[in-house]
Parts: structure tokens; C-alpha cells; sequence
């Protein structure tokens, strides 16, 4: 992990971000979710991700220009909270949108007078631990602990689980160790994630940053993998940063992680990285200030400011830790009493 | 031979009339001119006729010369009845003074850059140095040097002619013993043997007084020698005098006008005259005790005059150079110059700031500043509790975690039971009792449910602070308003009076949630140690200003009597004025900070914890600097200053605590002071008339520069450092003053010369002796002489006419 390159943030950013989250803060619906096509209206992933967009602006429930979209964003995921932590709106919800809305949960506990936020966001906790697949430590789409896992939804499932762990929530260090173990053997050896144990077969940048974010965000800054990771992370990413690129599907959510990596990684994976990104989506944003996607206009314009937020510093998720501090933070800790906590340095 | 028969014959004695004494006849009784004339003509016309009418045998050529023998003796006997007095002028500046009056102020350390070459190759021979040493040589070291010139011998030669008194002055005259420059310094020494020796007994000029008042050693050496002839004085002086009422000049003029008393003085001016290039290391602001690894800034204050240009600053630890700064000087006002340096080992060292002397400079003695830097290698250890995961808590956390000088534990409330708490030093509960909290040099309360404590908690949370000295740092939060903690010791650590003009509820639903503010820092915030962002105020400053707004805050009454509000809102205010943001206070001995944000995790935008974290650790090291820094637990050490002069009184004062934390019984405590350049010293504190274990003492600053004073009992230490340094009064205008020794010279017609002119004095000297003579008189008409000169008219008359046959 490098530092951070100095550098400054243009006024024309700052705008494509502000004009790409008042699209959202207009289109919110009601309820506090959003319309997307198919199964992604009113989806809790995409609320609770474009809530995450107002939060990385620096708003908070209830305060600033998007505060009151917090609220209600809030209220629609909480309100979609089952009883049994499952947070879903929908037949075609899956464990990535319950992953995206716990984390969302995670990054609202403590900043709203909500009373239910603590006791919900421990629910969907319990969740992803009871839904953890026993034959590999992983998460597939459904919440079954039976089955195996992909390498795509258990990284969402991480950054909920570290999210939580960081607002108090317990999260067994057994769980995230297993977790852990899991994306170390996804990783292939020319430093690509595979989707599937099973097949073994080359994953996408999109995995790869995935993979790359979550080892990160698992405190492994020396392991081989990362290495091997990082090595192909930076070969691959110039011809993934355009849109018509090799990833043109999974585009916002390849580089919701590929930019968590990069600026993780620091030095020059961060500075080579987010001036061509911001330059692209600055590029390929719409007039209305939204970005288009597959999966909708909201889900599109969610992650894109998600992105170019990253540097604002304001989303605790994404707090980078550098390496020597991290090593430093980590000989200061005495062997944990209870033997449970997560290795996840936030 | 004849001077002797001289004398008998006037009858006076031998010894007024000495070679080189000028004797003169005058008349005590003289007639007017008219009256001589008249009484002449009838005189003369009387003794002719008579002899021409006088019968015998006697030619007329005999009586011519009887006639004129009778006129002679008329004459004689006029010339009695004018009383005639020999007057003998006679010089008495051999039994006069000349006072040489040397100027021993700290002045005279300076070293002058002499540009003029005529006068640099007169004052190095004068001073038998090269010329290139001269440079070298301060004022002190030349008048020292040329007063000692064997080629010169400019004391001997005026003390062989009269008597010569030698003192030195600044704030008051002391004399020097008539030999003692004699054996001073030996020019022809070394430079630097020299300048060793000269600090010896010996030499005359050691420079040391703190004021320059010559005025007051001129009237002070007058009334000295008050019944003796003071003939001239002699100053040797740079001139930069501090007689204010009267001034010098004023003095000498009342001096003069004194009838009979009055002498001149010539003032022989030492060091450059021209106003050139000046640098000068004003002195060094920084932290006196410091944590190992925790980076300090050095702030020189460095003023330049006639300089423009870039320079080298220089920190030196010890005298190893340890860090280098460039910075640019340009007009002639004072600038801050910061060195950050981070001390990696722990101990207490002498920090000098030096700016290499640039060529030309008028004075390199003022080139560097000094300062004692005690670095303690300590960690201060942090219990963060915090009432909500707020994004205050999480991020400032992770800020303190990686914080070298900050061993943190944190205590979420609303954390699972089995959560294992965060921190590098971990905790399974809160402090249950008095020993544990103890344990902590600084708490950390956000957002905290009041609910958690049992009053003995709240009442050893008291005790932490108001005895202990730990720190306590409040974050006001909107799930656990201030208000909650009223009535409970926490309200009374507070820096801020609960109870504001406006209710948290009502803040809550204003446009104040919608509309950031920034928080604008005050006069006193902008200095203050907590809120410096940069390496400069001014940079801070921008810093502060560059912050996103907040949304939120919590409006309190007011700041507490005696507290520092550091940052208020920029518009919110009650009849009091702005509403208080950030406000630093005491609860003694601890120091405490009230912060009314929850949102100052909003200044990581873009820097990530660079401001944002800074400004909490310095924030929590600063309230927790008594525990940290304070060192012993047993012994308080305070000197009255932070700063003395040279010379100046330090007063001293120690509360010492037995081994069961009992006032010390005992009847002296010992301290051991630490001068740089002298051997380390004894001094004696006596217990104080208020008890308690305090014990008191006081001694002079010595010697200038960081000093050290500390007080053991048992393996306990305390220190503390102070600065002594020059009296600025003396360094304010580093030149000669020309001006004010010339008015003073002409004031009492005496005369100015520079230095390098000083080989002209002993014939000024001259002229002053030949002016002081007195004057003897001594009546004649009774003399010898004049007997015999009566006798031998008479004689002669008679004998003529006895051959004339006159009858």
C-alpha cells in the first residue's frame, strides 16, 4: 500500500458528481427507492447504493442538501428488513442487494437517531453469517448455506460484514477467516478470480478488482495474491477503463471495486487510475446528470458517484489505512482475549 | 645655584619657582597710569632743579648721575608703596585625575564588520591581530587588545603624567585595579586563547552588564572624586547608552557647567559605525517537552536589516546539525521561519537555531538563538468512549490507532457485549475503579449516555483531572445532548456553562442541518497549539478556512471565566456574542476541551486525516500534557518565567510529595542547575510559609542560553527549562552611536575619536595639561632685593656726593 499521489480535485468533478446526485435526489420515489428497469425498481441494492452516494457527498441522515433522501432511503431498506435479517423488496432480490443494503446499514449506524437501524442492521448480520456456505466460507445469490459459492457476492457480503464490525456490530472472527480463505483460493495464478472454485476459470477485471478490494479491506497487504492480484490489476485496467471496454456490462460495478483497489493500492494505481475514470465518466454522463446502465439509470449513477467519490473521504468503508500504519496499528494489538474478532483493521 | 639665590633674594620659596613654571610681577597696589605720570614729571622735575641749584664743587655730569640716583631711589620707594607680588604660574595636572571609563555592557560582545580598509588596517595593528582576524575580535576583545599594546602604551603614558583611574560601567561603575590592565591580555596571543583569557579576572573589559548608563558613570565618578581636580575623562564605548532621564548628554552638559569642576571628556567610540547588514536569530518559540517520535516545530524568529536574500537555517541538537531550512528574508521586520523535526531518542538537548553569517555582516553574535527541548518517551494513553458508532468516533479512531504518540482504547457503549473493543491497547470494560481510570492520561467523551456511570465513577472521573491532571476532552453529539451530564462532575470539568440561548431541539429542525457552516477561529484560537494546521499561523489560518461547513453544533451559555474559546460560530450569537465552538479550559491541575461538533470528521474531504487528525492529536495532547509531560508524579517544578534576561532573578518553586504522596517534610530540597558552559550547580530550596510540600528558591540567570533546573527525590526527576537570554536593549542597534559620544564630547569640550583614531588621546590629553595651572603670589616689597637695592642707591648717592663735595 503507497501513499496517495497528491492530487487536486477539478471543479468540473465536483459538478459532474453533484449534478449526477441531484439526477438521484429527483428521482427518488417516495418510499425512498428508486425506479430501474426490470427487477432493479425499487431494489434495496440500488436504494441502499445510491443513499451510499449521498452519504460519500458528506451528507447525513437528515443533514445537508441529501439528508432527507438518507431518510427515506433509510426508511426503505429498514422497512425491508424481514424478520429473519433478510433484507429484500422483491422476488429477483438476491444476497448482492442484501450485501449493498447491510453495508449501507453499517455506514448509517450512529449517524441517525433511528432506533431500529442498530437492531436491524444486527439482524442482516446474523444473516450473512447464518447464510455463510459451509463447503467454502463463501455466498452465492440465495441466503441457503448449502451450495456453492462465487467469489462476486462474497465480496459484497464482506464489505457488510467489516462495515458492521466497524459500528460495534459482533461479527465471529471465524466467519471472516473462512471468508477470507475463500477469496485467497479464488485467486488464480496469474493473480485472476475465478467466479466458481469448481470451474477454475479466469475470472473478469470485475472479479479481479473485487478480489483486489476485499483482501484490502481484510487487512492482507503482503500475502502472494495480493501480489499476483495487483500485478494484473495494473496490466488490465487501461483497457477496462472505457466504457466499450471488456467489461461494457458489468462496467459500474467493475469499477465500484476496481477504484476501492486502486486507492487502496495507492501510489501509481491510484493516480493512473481515477483521472482516466473521472475522465470517462465525465465523458459518458447524460444530460440529466445520470449515467445509463444495464441495470439502470439509478444503479448506473449510484455507483458512478460512488466512484468519483471515493477521494472525498467521507465514507468510513473506504477508509484507507496505510501500510506502515497498518503494520504499526497491528503489533500494537495484543492477541485478541476472546480469539473472535475479525482480522479487518477498521 | 642661582635659582636658589634667586629665591632668597625675592624671599620666596625655592620650590615655586620650578623649571617650565612662568613667574610674572604684579602690583598689589598699583596707582592709575595718570597719576605715575604726573607724580614722574614733578618727581623728576623737582630732583633737577634741586641739583641744579645745589651749591659745591660737583660737575654737572655728577650731579646728572645724583639725580638720577635720587629718581632711582624714588622710583624704588613708589615702587614699594604698589606693593609689588611675584605671581608664579604652576601646573597641577600632575595632581589632577584622568578617569579612563570603559564600557563593559553586553554590547561590547558584538562583533563589528569594519568595511572601511584604511580604518581595518589601523585597528588590526592597534589590536596586532591580522586583518583578517578582526573580523573576530569583539568590541570588548579590541579595547582590550589596545589598551594592552605595548606599541601604544596609551594608559602608561597619560598615568605618568597625572593620576589615572581605570573602571569599567554599564549598569553602575566599578573601578579596576590600577594594575590589572596590565596584566590582562596579551595581544599576542591567539584569537582564540584570547578570547578565553579575556573572560579571565583580569581582563578589563568582560562584558556583562545589561545596560549601557553612562550618563550615571560620569556623575557617579564625579561624585567620587569630589575635592579632587578631575583633569579629563576618558570613555571607551560603543555609545549605545540607556540614561533616559537625564539623558548622557544632558548629564555631561550639567557636568561642565559646574563652576571649577567641570573636565572634558573624550570619548573614544568602539565598533562600526555604518548601519549594514544585520541578521539576527530573534528567538526560538517552540514546545519545551515533547513526546519521542511527535514531530516539532522550531519557529525562529528571524529579523534581517539591509538583507535581502535567501538563507540557510540551521537546527542543531547538541551541536550536531539535525535539520535545514531555506528561507527567504527580505525587509527589515521579523519573519517566522518553521523547522519541523522529529527527535527519535529521549533525553533533554540544547536546540540551536543559526543563520550562517552572510560576509559584511555588522554583528554575527546575534546569528543564533538557543532552546532545551526535553524529549520524553511516552505514550499518551488515550480511553476514547464513545456513545454512538458515529463517524466522529470511527474515523478519529482509526486517526489515533496509527498515532505514534497515542496508545489508544476505546469503549463503544452501544458495542455488543462480546464485542472485543477497539484500540491499540485494548479494554474488556470501563475503568471500575479509581486505579484503573488512573491508568489513562486523557478521556475522551462523544456522544456519551450518562446512564453507563455510577456516581463514583463520575466522582473519580472529577478526581482525574482536578487531582490527577489527566485530561478530558468533550464532544458534544445529538443523541446524548450536554445537558444530560448537568448537575453530575462532568458539568463541572466542562470549559462551557450548559444552558445555551437556543435548545438542541431547536437547532435540530433549522436550516442550520441543511446550510453548513464553517467554523471560524479566534483571535486567541489562531495561536493556540491545538489549531495550528500548518507550519504557520498564517497558513493555519488558510487551512481553517479551506474546511468544509458543518451542520450541526451545540449551543452552550457561555465559555467558562478563566477558559479559551478557540473557534465560534460564524453568525450564531446571543447577547454575549458568537456562540462558542471549541473551547479549551482548566479544572486544575488538568486541562480540558469542550468541542460543540460532532461533524469535525468533515475536514478529512480530499486530505483524509491530515488536518483532521492533526488537530485531535494535538487537541488530546494538549489537554493530557500534564500527565504526559509533567513527568514525576511526586515533584511540580515551576520557575515564575518561562524567559529571563541575563542577569535577572529566577525564582524558583517545588511541591514535592513524600513516598505515600504526602506533603514533604523536610528542611531543604535540592535543585541542580544546568547552564550551558558551566559546570552544574547546587541551589537550595527552603520550605515555603505556605506548607503543603512546597519549597522555594531563587538565584540569578547567569549565563545566557537554555537552562536546565531539576529536583530529584529518589528515582523521581522533575525538570524544566527556561531561557536567558541577552537583554534585547543592548542589541537593539548593533552599530557605534556616533552621534550621542560626539554630543557628548562637545557638551564638555573634550573631543570624539573613533578606535582606530585612539593614538591622537594622548595629545588631546597634552592640551588638557597645559591648560590647568595655578598661580602663586608672593608679596616683594619686603624681599631682600628690594632692601638691597634701597642700600645700594642710598650708598652710591652717597658716595657721589662725598666725591662731589656736596653737602
Amino acid at each position: 500500500m503507497a501513499p496517495l499521489a497528491k492530487m487536486e480535485l477539478s471543479e468540473k468533478t465536483r459538478g459532474v458528481v453533484l449534478s449526477g446526485l441531484r439526477y438521484l435526489a429527483r428521482t427518488q420515489n417516495r418510499d425512498g427507492s428508486w425506479s430501474g428497469r426490470g427487477g432493479y425498481s425499487r431494489n434495496v441494492g440500488v436504494s441502499a447504493l445510491a443513499c451510499m452516494a449521498f452519504l460519500a457527498n458528506g451528507s447525513e441522515p437528515g443533514r445537508g442538501e441529501f439528508g432527507e433522501n438518507i431518510d427515506r432511503g433509510l426508511d426503505f431498506v429498514l422497512g425491508n428488513v424481514r424478520r429473519d435479517g433478510y433484507i429484500t423488496a422483491g422476488a429477483d432480490s438476491r444476497m448482492y442487494e442484501h450485501g449493498f443494503a447491510t453495508l449501507f446499514l453499517g455506514e448509517a449506524y450512529g449517524m441517525t437517531q433511528r432506533q431500529d437501524i442498530g437492531e436491524k442492521l444486527r439482524l442482516a448480520i446474523l444473516l450473512i453469517q447464518r447464510s455463510q456456505k459451509q463447503v467454502d466460507g463463501g455466498w452465492r445469490y440465495d441466503p441457503s448455506p448449502a451450495a456453492e459459492s462465487d467469489i462476486s457476492v462474497t465480496v459484497c457480503q464482506i464489505m457488510a460484514l467489516r462495515s458492521a464490525r466497524n459500528a460495534g456490530v459482533k461479527v465471529p472472527k471465524e466467519c471472516i477467516d473462512r471468508a477470507i480463505a475463500y477469496v485467497k483460493q479464488s485467486c488464480l495464478a496469474d493473480g485472476s478470480f475465478c467466479y466458481l472454485l469448481r470451474s477454475r476459470s479466469r475470472g473478469s477485471y470485475a472479479l479481479l478488482s473485487a478480489g483486489v478490494s476485499s483482501l484490502y479491506g481484510a487487512g492482507e497487504y503482503d500475502c502472494p495474491e495480493l501480489k499476483r492480484a495487483l500485478h494484473l490489476f495494473e496490466q488490465e485496467t487501461p483497457r477496462n477503463i472505457s466504457r466499450r471496454g471488456p467489461i461494457s456490462h458489468y462496467y459500474s460495478y467493475a469499477h465500484y471495486y476496481a477504484s476501492q483497489a486502486a486507492y487502496h493500492a495507492g501510489g501509481h494505481y491510484w493516480s493512473n487510475y481515477y483521472p482516466a475514470v473521472a475522465k470517462e465518466l465525465a465523458d459518458s454522463q447524460e444530460s440529466n446528470g445520470s449515467w445509463q446502465d444495464t441495470f439502470g439509470e439509478a444503479y448506473g449513477t449510484a455507483m458512478a458517484c460512488l466512484v468519483l467519490q471515493l477521494p472525498y473521504q467521507y465514507l468510513p468503508i473506504f477508509q484507507r489505512l496505510g501500510a506502515d500504519e497498518a503494520t504499526l496499528k497491528r503489533a500494537a494489538e495484543p492477541p485478541a482475549p476472546k480469539g473472535d474478532e475479525p482480522r479487518a483493521p477498521e | 645655584m642661582w635659582r636658589s639665590a634667586l629665591s632668597w633674594l625675592l624671599g620666596i620659596d625655592r620650590g615655586e619657582i620650578a623649571e617650565g613654571t612662568g613667574v610674572r610681577l604684579k602690583f598689589a597696589n598699583l596707582w592709575p597710569t595718570w597719576v605715575i605720570l604726573v607724580f614722574a614729571v614733578a618727581a623728576v622735575w623737582l630732583v633737577a632743579w634741586l641739583y641744579r641749584h645745589e651749591k659745591g664743587t660737583a660737575t654737572p655730569r655728577r650731579k646728572i648721575a645724583l639725580a638720577i640716583l635720587r629718581c632711582l631711589l624714588l622710583a624704588l620707594v613708589v615702587l614699594v608703596l604698589f606693593k609689588p607680588i611675584l605671581a608664579v604660574e604652576k601646573s597641577e595636572f600632575k595632581e589632577a585625575y584622568v578617569v579612563a571609563l570603559l564600557d563593559d555592557s553586553l554590547s561590547m560582545r558584538l562583533r563589528d564588520h569594519y568595511g572601511d580598509p584604511t580604518m581595518r588596517r589601523t585597528l588590526a595593528r592597534l589590536a596586532g591581530v591580522d586583518d583578517a582576524q578582526l573580523d573576530e575580535l569583539s568590541r570588548a576583545d579590541l579595547v582590550n587588545r589596545v589598551l594592552a599594546s605595548p606599541s601604544l602604551d596609551l594608559l602608561d603614558r597619560i598615568g605618568r603624567s597625572c593620576k589615572l583611574r581605570v573602571a569599567t560601567f554599564a549598569n553602575d561603575v566599578r573601578g579596576v585595579d590600577a594594575q590589572a590592565w596590565k596584566l590582562g591580555v596579551r595581544p599576542s596571543g591567539r584569537i582564540g586563547e584570547e578570547r578565553a583569557e579575556a573572560r579571565t579576572p583580569n581582563a578589563l573589559v568582560v562584558p556583562q552588564g545589561d545596560r549601557t548608563l553612562l550618563g550615571s558613570g560620569l556623575r557617579e565618578m564625579a561624585e567620587g572624586l569630589r575635592g579632587h581636580r578631575i583633569a579629563a575623562a576618558i570613555v571607551f564605548t560603543d555609545g549605545r547608552t540607556h540614561d533616559v532621564d537625564p539623558t548622557v548628554v544632558e548629564t555631561a552638559r550639567r557636568l561642565a557647567a559646574i563652576h571649577g569642576e567641570g573636565f572634558p571628556v573624550f570619548a573614544i567610540g568602539v565598533g562600526a559605525v555604518e548601519e549594514g547588514k544585520d541578521i539576527e536569530v530573534v528567538r526560538i518559540l517552540a514546545p519545551t517537552v515533547a513526546k519521542k517520535d511527535d514531530q516539532v516545530t522550531f519557529s525562529a524568529v528571524v529579523a534581517a536589516k539591509g538583507f535581502t536574500g535567501e538563507v540557510d537555517v540551521l537546527l542543531k541538537a547538541d551541536g550536531k546539525l539535525v535539520k535545514t531550512a531555506r528561507a527567504r528574508l527580505e525587509g527589515d521586520g521579523p519573519q517566522t521561519v518553521p523547522i519541523r523535526y522529529t527527535p527519535e531518542t529521549a533525553g533533554t538537548f540544547r536546540f540551536t537555531v543559526e543563520v550562517p553569517a552572510e560576509p559584511g555582516e555588522l554583528s554575527t553574535e546575534n546569528n543564533a538563538a538557543r532552546h532545551v527541548l526535553t524529549v520524553k518517551d511516552a505514550r499518551t494513553k488515550v480511553l476514547f468512549v464513545a456513545g454512538q458508532p458515529s463517524y466522529f468516533y470511527r474515523f478519529l479512531k482509526n486517526a489515533l490507532v496509527v498515532d505514534k504518540s497515542i496508545l489508544l482504547s476505546c469503549w463503544l457503549q452501544t458495542a455488543d457485549s462480546d464485542f472485543v473493543q477497539e484500540g491499540s491497547r485494548r479494554i474488556t470494560h470501563y475503568p471500575e475503579t479509581r486505579q484503573e481510570l488512573f491508568d489513562f492520561d486523557v478521556l475522551v467523551f462523544s456522544d456519551v449516555d450518562p446512564a453507563m456511570f455510577r456516581p463514583e465513577q463520575l466522582a473519580d472521573l472529577r478526581a482525574f483531572v482536578g487531582q490527577f491532571g489527566g485530561g478530558f476532552v468533550f464532544v458534544a453529539g445529538t443523541f446524548h445532548p450536554p445537558e444530560v451530564w448537568k448537575g453530575t462532575p462532568v458539568e463541572e470539568l466542562l470549559p462551557v456553562a450548559l444552558g445555551g440561548a437556543a435548545g438542541a431541539g431547536d437547532l435540530l429542525a433549522t436550516r442550520a442541518l441543511k446550510e453548513a457552516f464553517r467554523v471560524r477561529l479566534t483571535e486567541q484560537g489562531r495561536l493556540h497549539g491545538i489549531s495550528q494546521l500548518a507550519d504557520t499561523p498564517e497558513e493555519s489560518q488558510k487551512t481553517w478556512e479551506s474546511f468544509p461547513g458543518a451542520y450541526w453544533y451545540h449551543p452552550v451559555s457561555r465559555a467558562k471565566p478563566g477558559s479559551v474559546v478557540l473557534a465560534e460560530h460564524p453568525y450564531d450569537r446571543d447577547d454575549r456574542g458568537p456562540m462558542p465552538l471549541v473551547v479549551a479550559g482548566r479544572y486544575d491541575p488538568g486541562r480540558t476541551l469542550y468541542c460543540g461538533l460532532d461533524g469535525t470528521w468533515r475536514w478529512r474531504f480530499w486530505v483524509g486525516d491530515v488536518h483532521f487528525g492533526r488537530f485531535w492529536v494535538q487537541a488530546i495532547n494538549y489537554v493530557g500534557s500534564y500527565r504526559i509531560l509533567g513527568g514525576s508524579r511526586r515533584i511540580q517544578l515551576a520557575t515564575d518565567k518561562r524567559s529571563y534576561a541575563l542577569g535577572e532573578r529566577v525564582v524558583v518553586q517545588a511541591q514535592c510529595l513524600d513516598d505515600a504522596f504526602r506533603p514533604l517534610q523536610a528542611e531543604s530540597v535540592e535543585a541542580k542547575l544546568e547552564a550551558p558552559g558551566a559546570p552544574a550547580q547546587a541551589v537550595r530550596l527552603l520550605p515555603s510559609r505556605q506548607g503543603q510540600g512546597i519549597f522555594e528558591g531563587s538565584f540569578v540567570a547567569s549565563r545566557p542560553g537554555s537552562t536546565v533546573l531539576s529536583v530529584a527525590l529518589g528515582p523521581e526527576q522533575e525538570s524544566q527549562s527556561f531561557d536567558v537570554h541577552l537583554p534585547d536593549t543592548e542589541f537593539q542597534h548593533p552599530t557605534m552611536d556616533s552621534r550621542t559620544l560626539r554630543e557628548v564630547a562637545e557638551a564638555t569640550r573634550g573631543a570624539f575619536l573613533r578606535l582606530d583614531e585612539v593614538e591622537r588621546l594622548p595629545g588631546h590629553i597634552q592640551s588638557v595639561a597645559q591648560e590647568i595651572t595655578t598661580e602663586v603670589q608672593d608679596p616683594v616689597f619686603d624681599a631682600p632685593l628690594i632692601v638691597v637695592i634701597f642700600l645700594g642707591l642710598v650708598c652710591s648717592e652717597w658716595w657721589f656726593r662725598k666725591r662731589g663735595m656736596l653737602a
